[in-house]
C-alpha cells in the first residue's frame, strides 16, 4: 500500500520539458526533499505534457494549485524552502506576463489556462500517465464499464452521432456517422485503429495527448470497438514518438492485467485485443488508405477509393479509423451525454478543439478550447501576442501544409470547420503556426511545398510531379527568377494538382499556395516584379540601407554583422557596405530605432540619391509593386 | 446489369465493373497509362479522369464503380485540360529521345504527347540523365524514361507472384528498381517490358535491332516447353528480332496456365 502524501509535485513529463532537462529538475527536486527530511509528505510526479511547453521545464503543485516555469535544478533548493516548507509561493519561478513584473502563482489565474476547456487534456498535468490507477481515479474506464453492461451498440453509435462529434484528423467526418456504418456491415472480422500518425510541422497535439493521458485514447478504441462490434485494434504511431510510444505501451500492458483488454473485458465476454504499430515516418501514412497498407507491411501508398474503408479496409476487411484526438473524446461523451457535448462549440462544430500554438508567439503550447472561440482570442488571450514587441501580426497558419494562411481580418471567426474553410485553410489536425510581418510569404508557401513535394509517396503523377514543379517555380520567385506570367501558372496548375490527385496530400498541397496568393499577391508581385522581398527574407531579393535621419549610432547592429559589412563611428550614423554583406537580416532584426530599410535587390548598384528616394517611400509605406514598372527605373 | 450513359451514349455493362471497363467494353476509349485488365486499379496516372454529372470533382474511370444512372463525360474541356497538364507534368523529366529509343512508334506516352500535348512547356524542365541499369542479362532498366506507372512493379508481384521489381524511394526521385539496386535476376517472363508503357524497360537483346514499325509480326506458339503459350514475333528481312506476349492474343482458355497474351518464362527471350 502506497502512503498518502501531503503535496504532489507535478513536474511535466512531456517531451518538450524532457528536452529542456525535466530529468535533472526531477532528481534535485527529490534530492532537496531528502535533505529538508519532507520526503514522505511530498512526492514528484511525471505527469504528461502540461501544455504550456514555451516555459519548459513546468510544474504544478497540488493541492496549492500553484505553477511554476523555467526551472532550473539550481533554483530548486529556493523552490523547496519557499514553497514546500514554508508554505508560500517562489515568486521567483511563478508566471509573469510578458512584460510585466507582477507574479501570478495560481494556476487558475493564469491567462494560458484560464481561457482553456478541458475535455480531451482534462488529464493532463493532473496523472501520472503510467499509472492506470491514477487514470481511472479521475473516472477512467468508467463510460466503458457502462457501455459494456448497460448499453447496446445501437446506443453508443447512437450517443456518439448526436454529440456531434467529428473527426479531429482533418476532414471533421461525422465519426457517429463513420461508426454507424462500421456497425451495419458485417464480417468475420472488423478492426479498430487510432491514427496517431501525426506529421504537420509544428503540430503536437496527438503526441501529447498519447503522452500524457495514453488510458483516454486506449478506452475510446475499446468504446469504438464496442459500438462496431470489432474485436481487433491497432494503435499506429510513428516511431519518432519514442515517449508516446512507451507510455501507450505501459498502458496496454496495465489493461490486460487489469482485465481491461484480452477476451473477457470486465468480466463481460467482450474479447478486444490491441497492438501497437510503428511507422516509419511517412507523412502519407496518415492518410487512412496508406495508413492501412503500412500496417500491413506495403509501400505506404494510397489506394483509389472503390471502397470506403468502412466497407473495405485493413486486409480487406471492414475498418474503422480515427484519430487520437477524436477516440480520447469519446469516454467523455459517453460518460457525460451527447447533450453535454453539444452545449460546447457550435451547431455544426461540436465540442472542443486541441491547437498547438507555435511561431512567433509569447505563449507557445497546447491549448484546448470549445470550437466557437475565436482566433483572437486563441492567440492574443491564450498566446500571450506576438514575442517581439516590434513586430505586428501578419498571418496565422492553419492545418499545416494542406491548410493555408489566415492574415489579420479574419482573427475574429470562431475556429469551426465551416468558418476556417470559408476563410481558405482547413481546421486540420490542429496545428496553428503564428507569423509576425518579418514573415516572407512567398518562402512560407515555398516551405510548405517543399515538405509536400519531399512527403508526396510518388504514385500519382500530379502530385509527384506537380508538387515538385510548384516548388521550383516558388524558389526561382525567391531567386530573382520570377517571370511575368509565373502566379497565373501557379493558379492554373493548382487548379490541377487539386482536381486530378489521388489522395488527400496531392488534393490540399496547393492550399498554401492558393490562400498566400489570394491575401498577400502584392508580396509574390512585388519578388516578381521588383525583385524585392519586403521582409528581407529572400536574401537574393533585398538589399539593407541605414536611413542617416533615423540611425543612432548606437553600434547594436554594428557587433551584430557578421561580416563586418556595418560599419561607422559611436553616436553617428552607420553604413553598409553592399559588397560585404550577406543579407542575412541581422542587422535589421537587431536594429531598435528601425532605421534599417530593406530595398530591392537593384538598389545594391543604385546611386545614393536613388536609394535614399527608395528609403523615404519605404517610410511611407508608399513603395511597392505598381503594375509592369519596376520601381527602379535606372535598372 | 448496371446501365448508364457514357458521352450521352446509353451503355450497359456487368456490375461490380469500373468506368473505364464499361467505356472500353463498349468500344469508348479512355486514355490511360497505368491501367491494364489483369491488376487491381492503381490510379496512379490520372490521365483516365473523367467527368461525372453531380459530382464535384472528376473522377479517375479505372477507379471509380460504374453504377446504375451515371452520366459520364469523358472528353469535356475540362478532363481535357487536365490530362494536358498531366503530361505536361510527365514530360518535366521524360526525356525527349524518342529517336534513339526502341519503343518509338509504340509507346503509349509518345502518342498520348501527339494527341494532348503542348510542345512548350510552362515549366521548369528537369530531365532525368540516369544512365540504363545494365546490369542483368537480358532487361535494360532505363530509369529516366521511366513514367512510375507501376505496371511492371506490380505484373511482376500481383500477376506472376515474383516480386522482382520494386518502387524505391517516394516522391519525384522514386526509381523501379530490384532490390538492393543489384542486377535483375529473375524467370525472365519478360512481362514487364510488355506492359510498359514507355521505354524504361527494354529487351537487352532487342536493343537497337529493328524500329518498331519496320517488324513484321507474326503470331506462332512457343516451342520451348509443352504449354503452348502465343508469342507474337517480329521479323525484318526474314530474321526474327524480337518476340513479346501480344494482349489478347492467343488461344489461352485451352490451358489454365497460360492465359492470353502471356507466354511462359524463357521461350520469349531465347529466340
Amino acid at each position: 500500500m502506497e502512503t498518502a502524501v501531503r503535496t504532489h509535485a507535478m513536474l511535466c513529463g512531456g517531451t518538450g520539458c524532457m528536452a529542456s532537462g525535466t530529468k535533472k529538475v526531477k532528481a534535485s527536486l527529490e534530492e532537496e526533499f531528502r535533505k529538508k527530511g519532507i520526503d514522505d509528505e511530498a512526492k514528484v510526479v511525471l505527469s504528461g505534457c502540461n501544455g504550456f511547453c514555451a516555459k519548459g521545464p513546468v510544474m504544478a503543485v497540488y493541492p496549492d494549485e500553484t505553477f511554476y516555469q523555467d526551472i532550473r535544478p539550481e533554483d530548486v533548493p529556493g523552490l523547496v524552502e519557499e514553497h514546500f516548507l514554508k508554505g508560500r509561493p517562489y515568486e521567483k519561478l511563478a508566471f509573469k506576463e510578458h512584460d510585466k513584473k507582477i507574479s501570478i502563482p495560481s494556476i487558475h489565474d493564469i491567462p494560458f489556462f484560464k481561457h482553456q476547456v478541458l475535455v480531451v487534456l482534462k488529464n493532463k498535468g493532473i496523472i501520472d500517465p503510467e499509472r492506470i490507477e491514477d487514470y481511472i481515479t479521475m473516472d477512467g474506464y468508467k463510460a466503458l464499464s457502462r457501455a459494456l453492461t448497460l448499453m447496446k451498440p445501437e446506443e453508443i453509435v447512437k450517443v456518439v452521432t448526436d454529440s456531434g462529434l467529428r473527426g479531429r484528423g482533418g476532414a471533421g467526418f461525422p465519426t457517429g456517422k463513420k461508426w454507424e456504418l462500421g456497425l451495419k456491415i458485417k464480417s468475420d472480422e472488423k478492426y479498430v485503429i487510432c491514427n496517431g500518425d501525426e506529421g504537420d510541422p509544428g503540430a503536437f497535439m496527438d503526441r501529447s495527448v498519447m503522452e500524457s493521458d495514453p488510458h483516454a485514447v486506449i478506452e475510446g478504441m475499446i468504446l469504438c470497438g464496442v459500438a462496431t462490434e470489432s474485436h481487433k485494434g491497432y494503435i499506429y504511431v510513428r516511431a519518432e514518438y519514442p515517449l508516446a510510444v512507451k507510455r501507450l505501451q505501459i498502458a496496454i500492458d496495465q489493461c490486460y492485467k487489469s482485465g481491461l483488454l484480452g477476451s473477457n473485458i470486465l468480466g463481460t465476454g467482450f474479447a478486444f485485443d490491441l497492438e501497437i504499430y510503428q511507422g516509419a515516418g511517412a507523412f502519407v501514412c496518415g492518410e487512412a488508405t496508406a495508413l492501412m497498407r503500412s500496417i500491413e507491411g506495403k509501400r505506404g501508398m494510397p489506394r483509389p477509393k472503390l471502397w470506403r474503408s468502412a466497407v473495405r479496409g485493413l486486409w480487406d476487411r471492414p475498418t474503422i479509423l480515427n484519430n487520437v484526438e477524436t477516440l480520447a473524446n469519446i469516454p467523455q461523451i459517453i460518460l457525460n451525454g451527447a447533450g453535454w457535448y453539444r452545449s460546447l462549440g457550435t451547431e455544426e462544430s461540436a465540442g472542443t478543439k486541441v491547437f498547438a500554438l507555435t511561431g512567433d508567439i509569447n505563449n507557445v503550447g497546447l491549448v484546448e478550447v470549445p470550437m466557437d472561440t475565436t482566433l483572437r482570442r486563441i492567440i492574443f488571450d491564450i498566446g500571450g501576442g506576438i514575442t517581439k514587441k516590434k513586430r505586428k501580426f501578419k498571418a496565422v497558419q492553419l492545418g499545416g501544409p494542406s491548410g493555408g494562411c489566415i492574415p489579420g481580418e479574419f482573427l475574429d471567426i470562431p475556429v469551426t470547420y465551416e468558418a476556417i474553410k470559408q476563410s481558405g485553410a482547413i481546421v486540420g489536425s490542429g496545428g496553428m503556426v503564428v507569423m509576425d510581418d518579418s514573415t516572407c510569404m512567398v518562402n512560407t508557401a515555398k516551405f510548405f511545398l517543399d515538405f509536400t513535394a519531399d512527403e508526396s509517396c510518388g504514385k500519382c503523377v500530379p502530385c509527384r510531379i506537380g508538387t515538385k514543379v510548384m516548388y521550383d517555380l516558388l524558389g526561382d520567385i525567391c531567386k530573382g527568377r520570377g517571370k511575368a506570367g509565373d502566379i497565373e501558372i501557379l493558379e492554373d496548375l493548382s487548379e490541377d494538382i487539386i482536381d486530378a490527385s489521388l489522395c488527400g496530400l496531392g488534393q490540399s498541397a496547393p492550399n498554401p499556395v492558393l490562400s498566400t496568393l489570394k491575401y498577400f499577391r502584392r508580396e509574390y508581385e512585388m519578388h516578381i516584379h521588383d525583385k524585392w522581398c519586403p521582409t528581407g527574407v529572400c536574401s537574393d531579393l533585398s538589399t539593407f540601407y541605414i536611413d542617416e535621419k533615423l540611425c543612432k549610432g548606437c553600434g547594436a547592429c554594428l557587433r551584430a554583422c557578421p561580416t563586418d559589412a556595418v560599419t561607422g563611428e559611436k553616436k553617428k550614423p552607420h553604413k553598409i557596405d553592399q559588397e560585404q554583406c550577406l543579407h542575412c537580416r541581422t542587422c535589421w532584426d537587431t536594429c531598435k530605432f528601425d532605421s534599417i530599410k530593406i530595398l530591392p535587390a537593384t538598389a545594391r548598384n543604385a546611386g545614393h540619391a536613388e536609394i535614399r528616394h527608395l528609403a523615404e517611400m519605404v517610410t511611407a509605406g508608399s513603395a511597392g509593386f505598381r503594375g509592369k514598372e519596376s520601381v527602379i527605373s535606372s535598372q | 446489369m448496371v446501365k448508364l450513359k457514357i458521352n450521352g451514349k446509353k451503355i450497359s455493362t456487368k456490375k461490380g465493373s469500373t468506368i473505364l471497363e464499361a467505356a472500353l467494353d463498349n468500344g469508348i476509349n479512355i486514355p490511360r497509362l497505368c491501367h491494364d485488365k489483369r491488376l487491381a486499379p492503381y490510379g496512379g496516372c490520372r490521365l483516365c479522369i473523367v467527368e461525372i454529372e453531380g459530382r464535384r470533382k472528376p473522377e479517375a474511370s479505372c477507379a471509380t464503380f460504374a453504377t446504375d444512372g451515371l452520366n459520364i463525360w469523358t472528353d469535356t474541356p475540362k478532363v481535357r485540360k487536365i490530362r494536358q497538364t498531366v503530361l505536361e507534368l510527365m514530360l518535366v523529366h521524360h526525356p525527349l529521345d524518342c529517336p534513339v529509343c526502341d519503343k518509338a512508334g509504340e509507346c503509349n506516352i509518345q502518342d498520348l504527347a501527339y494527341e494532348y500535348g503542348n510542345p512548350r512547356t510552362r515549366f521548369i524542365a528537369e530531365k532525368n540523365h540516369a544512365l540504363p541499369d545494365t546490369k542483368g542479362p537480358l532487361v535494360e532498366l532505363n530509369s529516366s524514361r521511366c513514367i512510375l506507372c507501376g505496371k511492371c512493379v506490380r505484373i511482376c508481384a500481383e500477376h506472376q507472384g515474383k516480386g522482382a521489381l520494386g518502387l524505391i524511394g517516394r516522391g519525384f526521385p522514386t526509381v523501379v528498381q530490384p532490390a538492393f539496386g543489384e542486377a535483375l535476376e529473375c524467370d525472365y517472363c519478360g512481362q514487364c517490358i510488355d506492359v510498359c508503357p514507355t521505354g524504361a524497360l527494354m529487351s537487352k537483346t532487342h536493343k537497337f535491332e529493328a524500329r518498331s514499325w519496320s517488324l513484321e509480326e507474326k503470331d506462332t506458339v512457343c516451342p520451348f516447353c509443352g504449354c503452348g503459350c502465343t508469342l507474337t514475333l517480329g521479323s525484318m528481312e526474314g530474321k526474327i528480332l524480337r518476340s513479346r506476349g501480344k494482349e489478347d492474343s492467343g488461344k489461352g482458355e485451352r490451358r489454365q496456365w497460360s492465359k492470353p497474351g502471356e507466354p511462359m518464362q524463357q521461350g520469349k527471350v531465347w529466340y
